[in-house]
């Protein structure tokens, strides 16, 4: 479930030995911050920093450690990835109320995903800050076209090839995420690159 | 070992196709990987390893090509490059980046030593790494740097400094045309702004003021008026000044072509401009040498897609391919647009190899004529068509510019006539591969495709059922429904025509409203759809009425009740309330504080209840139309509100997990249950005696409406339910959500009655009709269709067996069929119908082996006990049987016409009986090795032969009337289970357990072609093929597998065309019925499943007469006697129903069927367990436990061998599970230990162990307890007992 080095910094961890624990949440960071950087609602990118997010989702991960030592019922990145997504979830609440529901999604597909990325919007947000201008315009297109052939897809597979490609997960740490067997969800995003090749040579 | 074989089912064995699928994965996630790396993709070695998935992984490259750079262009990439910004290299100290040409980023930088400005291009770090790729470089460099041309950019020199390879090049103090092309559009007004920097910008401006208004290179020296508006002038002046650009374009490429260099990459973005229009060809990046070899190999597709000319597709380029894309260059300076504009890459492709781009003139009609004709000679499809060279682009030009003729004419004949043909080539594959090749920049891709011609036609046929067939087991109505369209009519055979039936049961489509569905509704005999804007009235599938919605609304839910009175809700949370048979919104509405997602109201239309999406309930007075009561309670947004018909309360399911039940008289409430996932959809029955309540989990709970205690719980799809709707007669639920298939389930049995495919979206609204088998239902895609609960095509699952089915045989009539089970009951059914026609008991033991006599009033049954029976099928009586000493008989041969019938034994004895009074005629013992097996021989008459086969894999002909061995023939090498002959009565197919089936001549045994069937599973160790069945046309080959799947095999071109999935475990028998229409398997899960060709609308025109009133009160009955909770009592209560003497009597069969059955099964199932501890038995017995306990809820006994199997398989979330819900279900309290000490009355040793072994899911397993019970069981009062012994083996089992 857990890689060698996981399993070592875990160990130890149960040991009482939490020195390369920062380590290895460091290590996690590109991707955490990848992944709020996709969720983050629009509205909210100027008010809060992907960096206070993952701050808060580590000190939610010490106090909350021994408990997960004692299940490690997920994978140790899937896990602090989904107190990362609460947290967001948490944030979305207190700054956008209910009213976040009604341009999400109607129905969350899993507690574990975080907020939906159905709009890349995020994503362009994120490249706008990341980005020479001249590399923008270069990438648009490219980015428009994959991105509203994702839009056409159905959630479940639209999140899988976010999950995969985006957030560079594995997919067991997929399977994890959406609450699915490693069967399925290999399927799934098999099945979903296919549906958003069709509906890439089709939207055309 | 034998018991293991016998015992059946097996575990569920895992999907193959989801097997191979993570197969696919894998090879994906390698080149994912790769791409991550900025390695090669080189697919063709790696699919080549994996031949099978080849099709798949191909499929999906591109959209994984795209994702990687969209992902790569919106991650963490670009910020790594930008780090990675060097600021000197060697002498060069770097200023900016100008920009990323084909092969690399250019950078200003100064050169120091001499002090001079250079662009400085600079390979990739990880590139550097591919050999091939620094070669190009370097030749890329060699090249431009023997071009000395005032129209080149001079390449000064080029090495290598710390690992960075790099290029240095004249400055050129301007800027691109595809830079210069987006300003002028802008500027006209055409486009959007681009982003500009200030210097670039007073450049942009400068040139477009000599374009526009000045001359290039000393042409035109007259002194016209300047347009002093702020929108440049794109006249007579602009044209011959882009012309003169282009022209200066040519006369360079002219002087490149002169010394053997393509450029093969002209773009507007690889042409650059001064301030005074003076132009230069950049990034010979792609420039073939003739001196250096041709590195990039003929077919290796580079350059950019816009600008390619098509021959580049296939792997030709010459000077007229340079030609081509000047003449792209001139049209898009001329129109301010790409002469192929599409975005989409396969669109790109399309357009620009079988297209023509828009005429520049009827984009900007001031286009001069004659600059039009020489772009569109130019930039001919057909290279011959176009300007030869460089040179003779460059002449015409300059023709035109003197106002001289030109040679361009229009387009001839012969060229339009080719270019229609090459339309008509398969446009599609040629897109998407060439997608996939150019995202990749892999080789080889354009050969591939000529040589993929009729011969791979086929497979690609077989490859798209295949892909329909798993699309569709996922509920992918949409994929499945495009893959079936793309296969050739000539082509669609018997699988293409089962799937077609697949892909819409629905019994017709009533709106497509444009717009998602939002809620349904039926009124008197319509079926009001609500989308998001409008309502419209459905009759007969017609729209009668369409009203809009209210001005500036989004409709969220609308619900109606039988008086008449509506509730609508909107987004904005606005609710409007009205009566009519259409709501109408005159009155103003109420504004509530949140959005409200559920709706329902009280029957007598006084009250109507709104759910929150702040987590309150509203309770509206109708008639005065205001706010009574608001309810609190739920912690998160409400979705789900029933109302039963006693209007007393209101159930309502929140996102919170909790189901609680208001009492409306006060708004108090209780809470029946909690945990059970948010939950979106809750439904009752008119009595309230069952809620049923489902969401995010995906499972259907269903609970009793009063304590809140589980009455059972339906496992759909996993997706997502956001839909519930229970029939009026409250014996049917329907569900619908994330996925696309609507599920239908009998309440009282909990069994799924049917998945309904059609939509091809998700669902948002189901609602019933008058009658209880019509469903509505509508979809995001904004459809709205009807279905008939009692007739759908395609497929459908027959119910009524609880375990294995080895059994079938089709009558001669061809219409019905008989299966026999492991539940010693052989149950006849109509075909036609699709209704149960008769259940025949009092079989001893298992049935394994069946066969009719030819007048279709007998039946032979053998049962593995060793009984061979003869049964009236119209009384439903045994009239003769007969018991082996030894050995097991297999399947029943009976000729046509013959009175007698052949029976294969496991001893090697075969016996022959008397059709009607089972005299035994014949017995030939020793006919070949016996061997000690429960698995049924296969047999088979025809003609004047019988053919039988063995345990050790022969397959013997024997002589009808001597009895005597004719030949055989050693075909198999292990158990022949199943042998069928031809229609034509020349050719028998056998299968075997060596996963072979043979196909011989009747007479030449011994020259049997075998045909190898793939595994579905790794391994494939049990993949044993268990039945076998010809198609009355003799085109298919139906077998049966362990896999799980019937396969289908084409016999013309011994090809397997389809693999029916739908059995959970092993398929036993399979045979077609009638005129082959219909396809019948039967399981190991004591399901029979109809395969069928025909699609719903046209079963219901033939099955309408068939649904008389005595089939509803044969279902009634069924259900009935399915129902009946206590067996005892049950013969009374169905003589209280009205039923005919037919109906009464098939009710009371299935009664008997299942009366007494449940404790022999369960002592059965322990003590072999206990005696054979393998996880084989514990799987099955896991199953039995699933069977039995769908039928009788109150077999404690079952429950604790299934929690005693998960325990066993290490499964104890399962077993933890298993316990909670039979704790619930039985009253004893929610804590297994508890419910070990105290309840359990049937087995309470046995149900201590568990509870010890298990522990609660709070404290995990409990040591003392334990420890307590071992003492107790082996101390000096302990009375030694099978549940004693059980409880010990439980406390015995190793940890895990």
């Amino acid at each position: 479930m857990n890689s060698p080095i996981e399993t070592e910094v875990l160990e130890a961890a149960s040991r009482g030995e939490t020195q390369q624990l920062g380590a290895l949440l460091e290590a996690y960071r590109g991707r955490l911050e990848r992944m709020v950087g996709l969720r983050l609602d629009p509205k909210l990118q100027g008010r809060v920093d992907a960096a206070d997010v993952l701050q808060e989702t580590f000190i939610e991960v010490a106090q909350r450690l021994p408990r997960y030592l004692e299940a490690q019922d997920l994978p140790f990145f899937v896990w602090v990835r989904y107190l990362a997504a609460q947290k967001l979830m948490q944030l979305h609440r207190a700054h956008l109320g209910v009213g976040a529901r009604a341009v999400g999604r109607e129905v969350p597909l899993s507690p574990r995903l975080g907020p939906d990325a159905s709009s890349l919007a995020a994503a362009d947000v994120y490249l706008a800050h990341s980005e020479t201008p001249s590399r923008v315009v270069a990438a648009g297109e490219e980015r428009e076209r994959v991105r509203s052939a994702l839009d056409e897809l159905g959630d479940l597979d639209r999140e899988v090839l976010v999950l995969r490609h985006f957030e560079q997960l594995s997919n067991t740490e997929v399977a994890a995420v959406l609450e699915l067997s490693p069967g399925a969800a290999s399927a799934r995003y098999v099945r979903a690159l296919q549906r958003l090749e069709h509906a890439v040579s089709r939207g055309a | 070992m034998v018991e293991r074989t016998e015992s059946g089912s097996g575990h569920a064995e895992r999907d193959a196709e989801e097997a191979r699928l993570q197969r696919v994965d894998a090879v994906l996630t390698e080149l994912t990987e790769r791409a991550r790396r900025g390695s090669p993709l080189d697919i063709e070695p790696l699919l080549a390893q994996h031949p099978d998935l080849a099709a798949d992984v191909r499929r999906a490259l591109p959209a994984l090509v795209g994702l990687e750079r969209a992902a790569s262009t919106a991650g963490d990439e670009p910020q790594a490059a930008r780090d990675a910004m060097p600021s000197q290299i060697g002498d060069f100290k770097i200023v900016r980046e100008l920009g990323q040409g084909g092969m690399g980023t250019v950078y200003e930088a100064i050169e120091e030593r001499l002090g001079r400005r250079v662009a400085l291009k600079l390979l990739p770090p990880r590139a550097t790494r591919d050999a091939r790729y620094l070669e190009r470089f370097h030749r890329e460099a060699r090249a431009a740097a023997r071009m000395h041309h005032p129209g080149i950019v001079t390449v000064h020199g080029f090495g290598e400094v710390d690992g960075a390879h790099y290029y240095s090049m004249q400055f050129v103090e301007g800027t691109s045309l595809d830079r210069l092309v987006a300003y002028l559009a802008w500027r006209d007004g055409t486009g959007p702004a681009p982003a500009l920097e200030a210097a670039e910008r007073t450049l942009l401006d400068s040139l477009t003021g000599v374009l526009c208004s000045g001359s290039l290179s000393g042409f035109d020296s007259d002194d016209s008026t300047k347009d002093d508006s702020n929108r440049p002038t794109f006249g007579a002046r602009y044209h011959r000044n882009v012309a003169r650009l282009v022209l200066q374009a040519a006369e360079a490429v002219e002087y490149a072509h002169a010394r053997g260099v393509l450029h093969r990459d002209i773009k507007p973005a690889n042409l650059l401009a001064d301030a005074d229009g003076h132009l230069y060809i950049t990034d010979f990046g792609l420039a073939k040498t003739d001196e250096s070899g041709d590195l990039t190999r003929a077919g290796d597709i580079l350059g950019t897609l816009r600008y390619m000319a098509p021959e580049q597709f296939e792997g030709h380029t010459d000077a007229r391919s340079d030609v081509y894309a000047l003449g792209l260059v001139l049209y898009e300076l001329l129109t301010l647009r790409p002469a192929f504009a599409a975005s989409h890459r396969p669109r790109l492709v399309h357009d620009v190899l079988y297209e023509r781009p828009i005429r520049p003139r009827s984009l900007r009609a001031e286009v001069p004529q004659d600059l039009e004709r020489v772009v569109r000679k130019a930039t001919s499809k057909l290279a011959e068509e176009r300007y030869p060279t460089a040179r003779a682009l460059a002449e015409d030009l300059r023709c035109w510019l003197d106002g001289r003729p030109i040679a361009a004419r229009m387009p001839s004949a012969w060229y339009l006539a080719r270019l229609a043909v090459a339309r008509n080539r398969a446009v599609i594959v040629t897109a998407g591969l060439a997608f996939a090749l150019i995202a990749l920049g892999v080789a080889r891709y354009v050969t591939a495709l000529s040589g993929a011609e009729a011969a791979q036609r086929a497979a690609a046929v077989r490859a798209a059922l295949a892909a329909a067939e798993s699309a569709l087991a996922v509920d992918e109505v949409a994929s499945a429904r495009d893959r079936l369209a793309g296969v050739p009519e000539a082509h669609r055979g018997w699988a293409w025509r089962h799937l077609d039936a697949c892909v819409d049961q629905s019994a017709g489509t009533l709106a497509s409203i444009g717009e998602p569905v939002q809620s349904l509704a039926f009124v008197n005999g319509d079926t009001v759809v609500f989308g998001r804007t409008a309502m419209h009235r459905v009759r007969g599938g017609r729209v009668v009425a369409e009203a809009p919605g209210p001005p500036g609304a989004v409709i969220v839910r609308a619900a109606r009740t039988a008086l008449g009175v509506w509730v609508v809700s909107d987004w904005a949370g606005r609710v409007w309330l009205s009566e009519g048979d259409l709501p109408s919104f005159e009155r103003e509405p109420l504004q509530l504080p949140s959005t409200g997602f559920g709706l329902a109201l009280t029957p007598d239309g006084a009250r109507a209840l709104v759910g929150l999406f702040d987590a309150t309930i509203v309770v509206i007075d109708v008639a005065q139309g205001v706010v009574e009561r608001t309810l609190e309670g739920p912690r998160e947004h409400v979705d789900g509100i029933a109302v039963p018909a006693t209007g007393a309360a209101a159930f309502v399911g929140s996102n919170d997990g909790r189901l609680l039940r208001y009492d409306l008289r006060d708004g108090s409430y209780r809470e029946l249950a909690r945990d059970l996932g948010a939950l979106h959809a809750v439904a009752t029955n008119a009595d309230a005696s069952i809620v049923a309540v489902a969401g995010e989990s995906g499972l259907i709970h269903l609970l009793d409406g009063a304590s809140g205690a589980s009455r059972g719980l339906l496992v759909g799809s996993g997706a997502t339910v956001s839909c519930l709707a229970i029939s009026p007669d409250g014996k049917t639920l329907a569900s619908g959500g994330m996925s696309q298939a609507i599920r239908v389930y009998d309440i009282e049995d909990r069994r799924p009655l049917r998945v309904l495919t059609g939509h091809a979206r998700r669902l948002t609204s189901l609602c019933f009709g008058a009658d209880s088998s019509q469903l509505f239902s509508g979809s995001y895609a904004g459809i709205a269709k009807e279905w008939d609960l009692d007739c759908v095509g395609g497929a459908v699952v027959l119910g009524g067996h609880i375990a294995d089915v080895v059994g079938l045989a089709v009558a001669p009539d061809g219409r019905r069929f008989a299966t026999g089970g492991r539940d010693a009951t052989i149950r006849i059914w109509d075909s036609a119908s699709e209704g149960l026609e008769r259940i025949l008991l009092g079989q001893p033991g298992e049935v394994s082996g069946l066969a009719w006599g030819s007048d279709g009033a007998r039946l032979v049954s053998t049962c593995r006990r060793g009984y061979v029976l003869g049964w009236e099928v119209d009384s439903a009586k045994s009239t003769w049987r007969f018991k082996a000493d030894s050995g097991v008989p297999g399947r029943v041969a009976i000729a046509p016409g013959s009175d007698e019938c052949w029976v294969p034994f496991t001893d090697g004895t075969l016996r022959v009986f008397g059709l009607s009074d089972g005299a035994l005629r014949a017995e030939l013992a020793g006919l070949f090795e016996g061997r000690a097996t429960t698995d049924p021989l296969g047999a088979v008459a025809v003609g004047g032969h019988v053919f039988v086969g063995t345990p050790s894999g022969e397959v013997i002909e024997l002589d009808r009337a001597t009895r005597s061995v004719v030949q055989r023939a050693q075909v198999h090498t292990e158990f022949v289970y199943a042998i069928d002959v031809a229609p034509n009565g020349r050719e028998i197919a056998t299968s075997s357990a060596d996963r072979t089936v043979a196909i011989m001549a009747t007479g030449k045994l011994a020259q049997a072609e075998r045909l190898h069937i793939e595994s579905t599973e790794h391994g494939g160790a049990s993949d044993g093929l268990e039945g076998l069945a010809y198609s009355p046309d003799g085109a298919l080959l139906a077998v049966a597998s362990r896999g799980g799947q019937v396969r289908l095999i084409e016999l013309a071109t011994r090809t397997e065309v389809l693999r029916l999935s739908g059995h959970r475990s092993w398929v036993r028998s399979v045979a077609f019925l009638g005129d082959g229409s219909r396809l019948v398997s039967t399981g190991s899960e004591g399901d029979v499943r109809v395969w069928d060709t025909i699609t719903t609308a046209q079963k219901r025109a033939l099955m309408t007469p068939l649904r008389s009133e005595r089939r509803r009160a044969v279902a009634l009955a069924q259900r009935l006697g399915v129902a009946l909770d206590q067996w005892d009592t049950a013969p009374a209560a169905l003589a209280a129903l009205p039923l005919d003497a037919a109906s009464r009597s098939l009710a009371l069969s299935e009664v008997h069927a299942r009366m007494g059955r449940r404790a022999s099964l369960v002592d059965v199932a322990w003590e072999g367990l206990l005696q054979n501890d393998a996880p084989e038995s514990w799987r099955s017995a896991l199953q039995l436990n699933e069977a039995i306990s769908r039928t009788n809820r109150h077999s404690s006994a079952t429950r604790l061998l299934g929690t005693a199997a998960s325990v066993r398989l290490g499964d104890l979330q399962a077993a933890v599970l298993a316990l909670t819900l039979w704790s619930r279900v039985t009253g004893y309290g929610q804590a297994p230990a508890s419910a070990g000490a105290t309840g359990w009355s049937d087995t309470p040793l046995v149900g201590r162990a568990l509870a010890a072994r298990i522990g609660t899911t709070n404290f995990g397993p409990d040591a003392a307890a334990a420890e307590a019970l071992r003492r107790e069981l082996t101390g000096e009062a302990a009375v030694p007992n099978k549940d004693a012994a059980r409880a010990l083996a439980i406390l015995d089992w190793p940890v895990e």
